[in-house]
This record gives structure tokens, sequence and C-alpha cells, in this order.
């Protein structure tokens, strides 16, 4: 079972260990230990700030997180673009 | 509540706050080093690029030398551009010898490239996850007590009072997740809690202005917070992580327009995307205003060593954008990228410190980005924030446990670590609502935008961004905080808002504009009033600016002579007028 929510980062609780070694790589304390599951959990998922530490340390390939930063708190000068516009074609210089 | 003591505590283990403490461990017995997430997986120095300046036995580096000064606008303390040189270069043997991997060529040297900006600086890429894990087992190693998960909030002063007219003797915070106090009394302190920042920036969003304020508050003396604006070319197809800008470029990456026109030979014919920060980005805001934009970073040519790196950067860090699927070929497509800028100060601002570290106040030292990188005056150079880290790191290890062997157990107020308890677990009992620490941070981050709104300044603008800060200052001292988590980014938020208060008073107050900082109500260089340190200290009737003139009796480099009011490089960029003949 994953446990997807509203973040960039998720956990797939079929994988997960219990190793706890998530609960120390993160800056931003993301992720929690349920003592019931013995498994981690997204305590905060929403302070996800995508460093991928976390994915480094997980020795079960359990957590994911996604390329993509949607925080609100990311300002864009290309926000309004077509994104098509976002890649060149390279034939064109 | 606990209370400790310490001969010596510092507070931030990047790598600032690690140096620190692997040295005043080698001369005292007791060193405490209190971080707030977990030391090795923790700021800046972790989830770097992994540059850092690279000077070797063989190197001149008097050369070095002059050419950071130079380069610095000789805005610099040539003594600590030497001292840093000369330091990095052992710091550099020590990470080799502890195994820390190094990208290195088929003959097994270091694989070194020249600094952005600079023609006989270099630098080497090495793995900064690697090195952090190091790092942390050699304080362990060494007896230093880690104490992970604290967020410091306040200095201890010795009189209790903020700003004090005593000395700093340690600090106290609580722990991230349980919310206990715990104070520490040290007869030396060193700060070492990294960059000014906001969240959602840089992906480091534990980083943010707390020792910079706390010291600010407890009444150390900053230096240049007007130069806190920076970012670089981070963000790709505007939703990605970029990487490392500065060892991209230095394997061949370009920068076109939507013209497919390199457009930095304008600019900078010699140097290209390698030259001066914040004239490379002033010039992607230019092309972006004068509707040249997207602008994308040509990696067709980038040579192999730099996708071999990469793979093992990838290894070691998690991921690259570079080399998933979620994006077209970087190797055959140009990629629209875009840089950030707001506040991330880099060492441009902070603690101004001397030789040894020293801040203005008693008992307290400054390493790593939080103090002033007097080194390398006004350039942002690629790999001095680290390299300055760790030197600085050391020299303020070495300071405070010689000044910490000589000293009695300090005193302070009896009530002092009650009452700065009560105060930091206040939001714990007041109601949440609908504004919350979340929301302030979001406020927060609406004071920047993309680079062509945030670069040009101007006083109209920052009056309007400093009632804004107050605005979220104020709020933070009302609204409450759901649990120990929310405390955390409470107190980081009200750090934010007074943080960026300050480095928009010290705009406000600066009128001219010079390399990086840029106002259009005041566009010219004005050597007369402002070749000099801009410092700004807290006072019982608020902050009082001074200006410090640089010592140059003391230095072997003299500057060519006062120039007259000229266009600063950033306005004669936007004001279509840059000549680069004109400009070092």
């Amino acid at each position: 079972m994953t446990e997807p929510l509203n973040s960039p980062v998720s956990i797939n609780l079929d994988l997960c260990d219990g190793c706890v070694k998530c609960l120390n790589s993160c800056p931003t304390d993301v992720f929690g230990f349920n003592t019931q599951t013995q498994k981690a959990y997204l305590a905060y998922p929403g302070d996800c700030s995508v460093c991928f530490l976390c994915i480094g340390d997980c020795p079960t390939g359990a957590i994911k997180v996604d390329f993509a930063i949607t925080s609100v708190r990311k300002h864009s000068a290309y926000a309004s673009y077509d994104p098509d516009l976002l890649v060149l074609d390279p034939s064109a210089c | 509540m606990d209370q400790i003591d310490a001969d010596v505590l510092i507070i931030g283990g990047g790598f600032g706050g690690i140096w620190a403490a692997l040295r005043a461990a080698e001369v005292v017995d007791n060193v405490v080093l209190l971080e707030k997430a977990y030391v090795s997986r923790s700021g800046a120095s972790t989830i770097s690029g992994g540059v850092t300046t690279c000077p070797l036995d063989d190197d001149d580096l008097s050369k070095w030398v002059a050419e950071f000064v130079t380069k610095g606008g000789y805005m610099c303390d040539q003594d600590w551009t030497a001292q840093l040189l000369e330091g990095q270069r052992e710091r550099v043997k020590q990470l080799a010898g502890w195994g820390v991997p190094i990208s290195r060529n088929d003959k097994g040297e270091i694989r070194r490239f020249a600094s952005r900006g600079m023609i006989e600086v270099r630098c080497m890429q090495y793995s900064p996850k690697k090195a952090m894990e190091e790092l942390r087992k050699q304080v362990i190693a060494r007896g230093v007590r880690i104490i992970d998960r604290i967020c410091v909030t306040d200095l201890l002063t010795t009189d209790g009072e903020y700003p004090t007219k005593g000395a700093v003797c340690g600090a106290f915070g609580f722990n991230t997740r349980s919310g206990e106090c715990l104070a520490v009394r040290a007869k030396q302190t060193i700060l070492a809690t990294g960059a000014m920042s906001m969240k959602g920036q840089h992906q480091i969003d534990n980083v943010v202005c707390d020792g910079v304020v706390m010291a600010y508050r407890a009444g150390a003396r900053l230096v240049d917070l007007e130069f806190s604006f920076g970012g670089t070319f981070s963000l790709l197809m505007s939703k990605y992580t970029f990487g490392s800008y500065n060892v991209a470029i230095a394997h061949g990456a370009r920068l076109i327009n939507a013209e497919g026109e390199r457009f930095m030979a304008k600019y900078d014919p010699v140097r290209y995307e390698r030259g001066e920060l914040a004239r490379v980005v002033a010039a992607f805001a230019k092309e972006m205003i004068d509707g040249r934009g997207p602008v994308y970073v040509d990696m067709r040519n980038v040579d192999q060593s730099y996708w071999d790196d990469l793979k093992v950067v990838q290894q070691s860090k998690g991921a690259s954008i570079l080399l998933s699927d979620r994006i077209p070929d970087p190797k055959v497509s140009p990629l629209a990228i875009e840089p950030t800028w707001g506040l991330w100060n880099g060492g441009r601002s902070g603690l101004m410190i001397d030789l040894k570290c020293r801040s203005s106040l008693p008992g307290l030292l400054a390493a790593g980005v939080a103090a002033k990188i007097t080194a390398t005056g006004t350039h942002a150079s690629a790999g001095v924030p680290t390299a300055f880290s760790m030197t600085s790191g050391y020299c303020a290890g070495n300071a405070a446990a010689e000044l910490a062997l000589s000293m009695q157990k300090p005193r302070m107020p009896d009530d002092l670590v009650d009452r700065l308890a009560e105060r930091v677990r206040a939001p714990l009992g007041r109601a949440t609502g609908k504004i919350n620490a979340d929301r302030l941070h979001d406020s927060l981050t609406k004071l920047e935008s993309s680079v062509v709104e945030t670069m040009p300044l101007s006083a109209p603008r920052l009056r309007k961004m400093i009632e804004q800060t107050d605005e979220v200052a104020m709020t933070a001292d009302r609204v409450g905080a759901a649990d120990v988590h929310d405390l955390v980014k409470l107190h980081e938020a009200r750090n934010i808002a007074e943080c960026a208060k300050l480095v928009y008073l010290s705009a406000l107050d600066r009128t001219e504009s010079r390399e990086q900082f840029y106002r259009e109500d005041f566009p010219e260089t004005d050597d007369e009033e402002w070749f000099c340190w801009h410092g700004l200290t807290s006072t019982a009737g608020g902050p009082v600016f001074d200006r410090q003139s640089i010592p140059f009796e003391r230095f072997p480099l003299q500057p060519p002579g006062k120039r007259p009011r000229h266009l600063s490089p950033i306005a004669a960029i936007m004001r279509g007028s840059f000549d680069p003949t004109n400009y070092d």
C-alpha cells in the first residue's frame, strides 16, 4: 500500500522495514514512526523540500520523491509560458 | 528542562560547525554541537553541488589572492583572503586523506576546473554527502557531544539583556520532536547556522535565518546585509531542480536565448556563462524583458567527464533530473532554465568577524556563511562558501578553545532560562486557526518573485516589503502552534521576517548600486559614499548603521583609486548600455 497524499513524497509500506533511517535523513522531519505498524509514515508530508536525501538512505527503496517541485513558494518566470516552449528544437540552432 | 555546561558550544552542524568542533575538541575536553536536524543530513553543505576551491601545494596563492581581491572590487579583508586559501589547502588534504570521494582524472590526480568568474582560481568536485558522513564520524571519534534535533532560539547573555552589555554565554533551544527545552551554558559559543534563506527556494528548508537573527538580537554587529540578495540558475523547465550550474558550465554547458544566440557574448566575451554570477542573472532578466526568452541551457557539447561525475553524485545523493526519463534528453535538446533571486546571502553578508572569527560580542564567534566572507568582497564565488565554511570553522574552533582554556564558567541571571522557555513555548498554549506557520511562510515567499521582478529594488518597493515583514512578524507573535513541529516553523517564520526586514532596511540605507546590488532609483556606483563595509547593530534605540573604512594600510594590494560615479554593471545591463570593456 502506498500513501500518496498531496505531496512529492510517498512511502510504499509493503517495502518499508521500519529501520527509521529516513527519520534521521530528513532535514525537515517529514517522517514519523508508527509504533503499532512498526513502519515509517508521512508525519508532515507538506514539508518535503525535494532534497532526495531520504532516497539514498532508504535501504529497501520504499520511498519515492517526485522530481517536480509543485510548491506555491517557488516562483518561475515561465509560469505563463506554453510548456512546449520549454524545450528548444535542437535543429533550430 | 535540561541544563548542561560546555567549554565550547557550536550551533549548527554543517561544514562550519563540524570543522569548528573538530578543532576545538583537540584543545578542550567539553565540546557540544547542537544541530536542528541531524549532523550529516542537514544544511547547504550536505546537498550542495559539491564544489569547493582547490588550492594545491604547487599553486602560487598570491595570484589567487590578487584575483579574489580584484574580482571582489577590493572590498576584501586581504588577510582573510590569504588565510582562507592557505587553510583550504589543508582542508582539501584532510578530506582526501579520509577517503572522501573527489573527482579525479585518469592519472588519479584531482580534476580541477576554473572557478566561475575566474582565470587563476581552481575548484574541485567532491561528494558532499560522503564528506558530511565522514566528518560526523570524525567529530564523534574526537569526543564531541552531538545533540541532534535541537532548534536553538536564543543566545544566553551574562546580563540577560538583549542587546547585551555583557557577553554571550551559551544558547537556549528545544528538541524539535519532544519539545523539551535545553540550555547550554558555555564559555565560548560559535554560531555556524548557515545561510539566510526562505523556505521553498533552495531545497534546504530548515536553513533559514535563525542564527543571524539571534546574534543580532544579542547585539552582534552584522555587515553588508543588502548584499544578501542572490541566487543561481537552479530551476529547469519551471519545476525541476537543475543541480550545480557551476559544475555544468565548467564542463561546457552554455546559455542560449530563444533565437539560439549565446547572449553572454554581449556581456562577457571572455568568460561567457562563467562571468560574475549577478551579471549573468541580470543578462537573463534582460533577455526575458526584451522578449528573447525562454533562456535554455544547451548541454550538447558538455564533456563526458561531467556525465560520469553526475552518475556518481546521483548514486550518493539519490537522484538527478538530468539522468531521469522525466525530461527530454539534455544531451540532445536545450531545456529552459532560470535563476532564483532572493534572500540567499551565501556569505556576502552576515556577522562581521575578525581573523580569529570573533564577532563584535565577547563570547560569540561565527563560522560559515552566517558570517560575512570578507575574504572575497563583492565577488560571488563558486567554491568559496564551502571553503570558507571549512576554514572559518577550523579557525573559530581554535580561537574559541584557546579563549575557553583561561576562563571560568560564565554566570547569568537565575531566571533567564525560565524566561526564555516561557516565551519560546508560548505559541503551544495559544489557539490555532487558519493563519498558521505555513501560511506565514507562504506570505514571506511572496516578498520574492521571479528574478525579472525581484532584481530591481527601489525605495517605494523596499518600504512596502518592510511593511509586509512587520505584518508577518506581528502575526507570528499572535498565532498558536498546533504541535512542536509547528512551533519550529513558527520561530523560523518570525526569524525570516525579522532578518528580511534588516536586509530591506540595509538596502534602503544604501543609496547606490554596486555589482550585484541594484537599485533602480540609485543606478550608479558611488565610491565616495559607499566604498566601505556597511554595519548594522541592534541598540536600545533601534537598529544603527555604520560605515567602516577598509583598512588598506594593512594590505598588500591597493585599489586603483576611487572611480567617479558610474552606472553599476547590472544597471548598465538593464538599460542596454553595458560595454564589457568598462567593467572588470
